[in-house]
C-alpha cells in the first residue's frame, strides 16, 4: 500500500512540478529578457482561471476554453504591457515591485466585483474525468497525467524556442548580458510585448488547467506564485532549463513532504511528537531547500554569473 | 621575451610582487602569467593596447577580481586569499577608470568616507562623522592638496568631469596608502586639467609607490620611473622608460602602432 | 541657498504638521468624543514604526526587502504566545522578542544578503512567506485564526498601564519619536555613512577597506529589531495576534509608506504612514472594493512621483536633482 502511495504522490509531485514550471518559464523570460520583476504574473494565472472557467461553464468546451482563454487573457497581459510596464523596464527593481503590486491589488479586486461569488468551483471535463490503471494497481487522474503531458508539451517548445530560433537567440543573449539585447535586436520594444504576452499565455493556460482541480478564487494567484519566485531562485533567473529542473524538485519536494514527512520523521523521535511537528516542517520544506541552495550557489543552479 | 628588469635590486626593496598571475573569462586569457614586481618610492606605470588586460590585472592586485591561479605578494606577505577591504586595509588603494565615486555625497564627505575606514571602526551609530575633527581636518587637507578645497561642499555628482577624476584621486590619496594604483587618471581630461594632475602625481613622487595605468604617452614617459607593457594578457617588457623606449618588441607591438 | 532653504522650511512645516498630528489626536478624539480615534491612530504610528524601521534598509541601504512584516509578526506573536502561557511581564516580552528578531534577521540576512538586485526581493518574500505559512500550520497557536491576547503586556508598577488607551497611545508615539531620533543619529553616524555609501557604490566601499556585507547585515537586524518593537505595540492595542499580520500584501504595505512618503527622508515613513491611511479611508468611502481605485493610484505614484511626498516638496527647486 505504501509504494502504491509513494508512486501516486509522486506523480502528484511532478504534476505539481509542471503546473510550476508553466508559471516559473513566465516569470523567468520576463526576467531575463526585459530585466522586469513581475510580481502581478500571478494575476494572469487567477484570470486565466476565471476567463478559462466561465467559458467553460458557459460552452460545456473545455478545449474551447483553452483556445479562447489564452489569447483573451495573453490580451490583457500585453495591455498591461503597454499602458504600465513598458515605461518600467529602464526603472528600478522597486518601482517595477511597487507598480506589480498595485497591479495584483486592482486585479484580486476585480476578479471580485466581476465574480462577486466567492470564487468559482469548476468540473472536470467528462473525457478526461476518469482514472486509468497504473502498475501495483494504481488508478491515476486521467486529468492529472494531461497536465504533465501538457508541461513536457511546453517544455520541448520553450527548448525549440529557446534553441533554435532568433527569439531563442535574443532570449539567451540577454540571460548571459542584457545590454547584448539592445545591441542585437531591431524592434525591442515589438519583441518585449511578444515575450510578455508568450510568458502570460503560459501562466493563463496553467490557470485553466489548475481550475477544475482547485476552483478560481481572488487570490490564488499570490500563493503559488510565491513558490514560482522560489523555483526561479533556485533554477537561476533567466534560465528556463533551471526553471523546469526548480520546478520538478520543488513540486516533488513539496507534496512529497507533506504526505510523508511523519512517517519519515517517526523513526528519529516518538510518533504523536512526528505527527505534530511534520505539517510545520512539511511547509517549510521547499523554503529550506531554497536557502542550502543558494547557500552554494548565490545564483542558483544555473544562473549566469555575471547578475 | 625581452627580459628587462634590472637585477642590482635589492630584494626588500620591492613592496607588490606578482608571480604567474592567471584570469580568464570564459576561456579567454584577460591576465596571462603575468610577473611584475614594483619597488618601493617608484611610479611604475603599465601601458599597452585596450583590452590587453591592464585593468583586469590590477582588480586581481586590489582584489575585486580573485585570481584563477597565481600569487600576489604585498609587502612580503601573500594576500590573494584575501578580499578587496582587506587588501585596503593593508595599504593598496586604488582609482577607477570609470569615475567612482559617491555620487549623492559631497567632495569632502566622498574623502572623508576614504578616511574613516582607516580610522577604528564604523559601528558607531550615534556620533555625528562631521564631528570627528580628526577626519574632517584630514578631508580638507587631502582636498587643498589638490586644490579642490574650495569645491569641498559641492555634491560630487554636480562636478565637471575633470573635477571629479581629481577627486577620485584624492579619494585615493585620502587613504594614505602604502601603494596607489591609479587606472588611466587623465581619461577624458582636457589639456590644462592633464599637466595639472601629471605636476600633482610628479610631486607625490618618492612619497608615495604609484603603479599607474595611462594612454597618454607623454604623461608616461615624463612620470614613470619604469615602465612594463601589456599585449594580449601578456606582459611583453619592463624596464626603465630608456630601455622600453629601446626594446624593437614594444616598439613593433604598441608603440609603433600608436 | 534662498531656494534650499524654502525646502527646509517646507520640510519643518510639514514635520510639525505630522508630529503634532499624532501628539494631539487623543485630545481631538477627546473634543470630539470619538474616542475610537485613539485606536486608529495607535495602529498608525505602529505602522510608521515598521515603515521608519524599513526605511533604514530600503531607504538609506537600498536593500529591497519584500518580507519586513515578518519582524512585525515576531513581535506580535511572541507577546502572544507568552500571554498562551499566562505570562504577561513586558520586559519579558521586551526582551525575547527583541532577541528573537535579532535572531531570525541575522540568520534570515546572513541568506539573503549573499545576494543582490531580484534574487534578494524574492528571497526576502520567500524567507517571510515560510514564517507565514509556519505560522498557520501551528494549531497550537491558533493557526490561521489566530490567538487571542487576554490581558496585556504588564509594566509591574501602577504608574503606567497598556489598558489606558491615552497611556498606551503616547507610549507608542514616545516610540515612534525615539525611532525617528535614532534614525536621525544614525544616517549622520559613521554607520550610516556606510550603509549610505553602500547603496551608492557597493564596489568603491570595498574598495575602501569596508566589509560590506558585516555592515548591512548589522543594518538588517537593527531594521527587524526596531520593526518588532512595533509588533510587541501592535499585540496591545488589538489583544489579538493572527498570520495575518506577516502577510506579504503588508510587506508590500510597508514599502509604499516608504515610498509615498519619500525613501531615505527621515520623516517620510511617518508620512507616508499617514497619508496611506488617508488615502485608504478616502478611497473606502467611494467604494468597498477600493483597492479597484488604490492599484492604479500605487502605479501612478510610481510613474509619476518616483521621490514620494519628500520628492514633492523640492519640485519647485530648480537646476539637477
Amino acid at each position: 500500500m505504501e509504494w502504491a502511495l509513494l508512486i501516486e504522490q509522486t506523480l502528484n509531485g511532478i504534476q505539481f512540478g509542471m503546473l510550476l514550471f508553466l508559471l516559473a518559464a513566465g516569470l523567468t523570460l520576463t526576467f531575463g529578457i526585459m530585466d522586469l520583476v513581475n510580481l502581478a504574473h500571478g494575476s494572469m494565472y487567477m484570470l486565466g482561471a476565471f476567463v478559462g472557467a466561465t467559458i467553460f461553464l458557459w460552452s460545456g468546451s473545455f478545449i474551447l476554453a483553452i483556445l479562447l482563454a489564452v489569447p483573451l487573457v495573453a490580451g490583457i497581459g500585453i495591455l498591461v504591457e503597454i499602458s504600465t510596464l513598458r515605461t518600467l523596464y529602464q526603472r528600478h527593481h522597486l518601482d517595477q515591485v511597487l507598480a506589480t503590486f498595485g497591479l495584483i491589488l486592482f486585479f484580486n479586486e476585480l476578479v471580485q466585483v466581476v465574480w462577486p461569488l466567492d470564487g468559482l468551483s469548476v468540473p472536470f471535463p467528462d473525457y478526461l474525468n476518469f482514472t486509468v490503471p497504473l502498475l501495483l494497481g494504481i488508478e491515476y487522474s486521467v486529468y492529472r497525467l494531461m497536465i504533465i503531458g501538457a508541461g513536457i508539451v511546453v517544455a520541448i517548445g520553450m527548448y525549440i524556442l529557446v534553441a533554435k530560433t532568433r527569439l531563442g537567440m535574443l532570449i539567451r543573449a540577454g540571460a548571459a548580458d542584457r545590454t547584448m539585447i539592445y545591441a542585437l535586436g531591431t524592434n525591442i520594444r515589438l519583441l518585449f510585448t511578444l515575450v510578455f504576452g508568450l510568458g502570460t499565455a503560459l501562466g493563463a493556460l496553467a490557470g485553466i488547467l489548475m481550475a477544475p482541480i482547485l476552483g478560481a478564487n481572488s487570490g490564488m494567484g499570490e500563493q503559488i506564485i510565491i513558490i514560482a519566485f522560489v523555483v526561479i531562485v533556485i533554477g537561476g533567473i533567466g534560465s528556463v532549463r533551471g526553471s523546469l529542473i526548480a520546478a520538478l524538485i520543488t513540486g516533488l519536494i513539496d507534496t512529497l513532504g507533506r504526505s510523508f514527512l511523519d512517517v519519515l520523521l517517526a523513526f528519529f523521535i516518538p510518533v504523536n511528537a512526528a505527527e505534530a511537528a511534520a505539517p510545520a516542517i512539511s511547509s517549510m520544506l521547499i523554503y529550506i531547500f531554497m536557502t542550502c541552495v543558494l547557500f552554494f550557489k548565490p545564483q542558483g543552479l544555473f544562473g549566469s554569473q555575471t547578475r | 621575451m625581452g627580459c628587462l628588469v634590472s637585477r642590482d635590486l635589492v630584494m626588500n626593496n620591492t613592496l607588490l610582487k606578482i608571480t604567474d598571475l592567471n584570469k580568464s573569462f570564459g576561456g579567454v586569457c584577460a591576465t596571462d602569467n603575468v610577473n611584475v614586481e614594483v619597488e618601493r618610492g617608484e611610479i611604475h606605470a603599465l601601458i599597452g593596447p585596450n583590452g590587453a588586460g591592464k585593468t583586469t590585472l590590477i582588480s586581481q592586485i586590489s582584489g575585486i577580481l580573485q585570481s584563477d591561479s597565481g600569487e600576489i605578494q604585498f609587502d612580503g606577505i601573500p594576500i590573494s586569499h584575501m578580499k578587496a577591504p582587506a587588501r585596503s586595509l593593508m595599504g593598496i588603494a586604488r582609482s577607477f577608470q570609470i569615475t567612482s565615486i559617491l555620487r549623492e555625497f559631497t567632495c569632502q564627505e566622498n574623502v572623508a568616507l576614504a578616511i574613516q575606514a582607516h580610522f577604528g571602526h564604523s559601528y558607531n551609530m550615534w556620533k555625528p562623522v562631521s564631528s570627528e575633527d580628526k577626519i574632517q581636518n584630514r578631508a580638507v587637507e587631502v582636498l587643498e592638496s589638490i586644490g579642490m578645497g574650495e569645491l569641498r561642499d559641492t555634491t560630487s555628482g554636480d562636478l565637471a568631469h575633470g573635477e571629479q577624476r581629481q577627486l577620485e584621486l584624492a579619494i585615493a590619496l585620502a587613504m594614505d596608502p602604502k601603494l596607489l594604483i591609479l587606472d588611466e587618471p587623465l581619461a577624458g581630461m582636457g589639456r590644462i586639467d592633464s599637466v595639472k594632475i601629471v605636476n600633482f602625481l610628479n610631486g607625490l613622487k618618492r612619497k608615495f609607490t604609484i603603479l599607474v595605468i595611462e594612454h597618454d604617452m607623454d604623461a608616461v614617459f615624463t612620470l614613470a620611473d619604469r615602465i612594463s607593457v601589456m599585449v594580449y594578457g601578456r606582459l611583453i617588457a619592463s624596464g626603465t622608460p630608456d630601455e622600453i623606449r629601446a626594446d624593437a618588441m614594444v616598439r613593433s607591438a604598441y608603440l609603433g602602432v600608436d | 541657498m534662498r531656494v534650499l532653504n524654502s525646502l527646509q522650511n517646507r520640510r519643518t512645516i510639514l514635520a510639525i504638521l505630522v508630529i503634532g498630528t499624532c501628539a494631539l489626536a487623543p485630545i481631538a478624539a477627546g473634543i470630539l468624543d470619538q474616542p475610537y480615534y485613539i485606536n486608529l491612530f495607535s495602529r498608525l504610528m505602529i505602522w510608521a514604526i515598521a515603515a521608519i524601521s524599513l526605511n533604514l534598509i530600503l531607504g538609506y541601504g537600498g536593500m529591497i526587502s519584500f518580507g519586513h512584516s515578518l519582524y512585525l509578526g515576531i513581535g506580535a506573536y511572541t507577546v502572544g504566545i507568552f500571554a498562551y502561557y499566562d505570562i504577561y511581564n513586558f520586559y519579558l516580552q521586551l526582551v525575547t522578542a527583541v532577541a528573537v528578531a535579532a535572531f531570525i534577521a541575522l540568520i534570515f540576512g546572513g541568506i539573503s544578503l549573499r545576494t543582490r538586485g531580484v534574487y534578494f526581493i524574492m528571497i526576502t518574500m520567500a524567507l517571510t512567506q515560510m514564517v507565514y505559512f509556519l505560522s498557520i500550520s501551528i494549531e497550537e497557536y491558533g493557526s490561521d485564526d489566530g490567538l487571542i491576547i487576554y490581558d496585556r503586556s504588564d509594566f509591574g508598577t501602577d504608574l503606567i498601564s497598556m489598558d489606558n488607551p491615552v497611556q498606551r497611545y503616547y507610549l507608542i508615539f514616545l516610540v515612534m519619536i525615539a525611532c525617528l531620533y535614532f534614525s536621525h543619529r544614525l544616517i549622520r553616524s559613521r554607520f550610516g555613512y556606510v550603509i549610505r555609501g553602500t547603496k551608492s557604490n557597493e564596489t568603491r566601499m570595498e574598495v575602501l577597506g569596508y566589509s560590506t556585507f558585516r555592515y548591512r547585515l548589522v543594518c538588517f537586524i537593527l531594521a527587524g529589531v526596531m520593526c518588532a518593537l512595533g509588533g510587541v505595540l501592535s499585540a496591545n492595542v488589538e489583544k489579538f495576534v493572527s498570520p495575518d499580520i506577516m502577510h506579504w500584501t503588508r510587506s508590500g504595505e510597508l514599502i509604499f509608506m516608504v515610498v509615498l512618503g519619500g525613501m531615505a527622508s527621515i520623516l517620510g515613513p511617518v508620512t507616508g504612514a499617514l497619508v496611506f491611511w488617508l488615502l485608504s479611508e478616502f478611497f473606502s468611502r467611494i467604494t468597498e472594493h477600493w483597492h479597484l481605485i488604490f492599484g492604479p493610484f500605487l502605479i501612478l505614484v510610481v510613474l509619476l512621483s518616483p521621490r514620494g511626498i519628500d520628492g514633492l516638496l523640492s519640485i519647485k527647486r530648480s537646476g539637477n536633482e
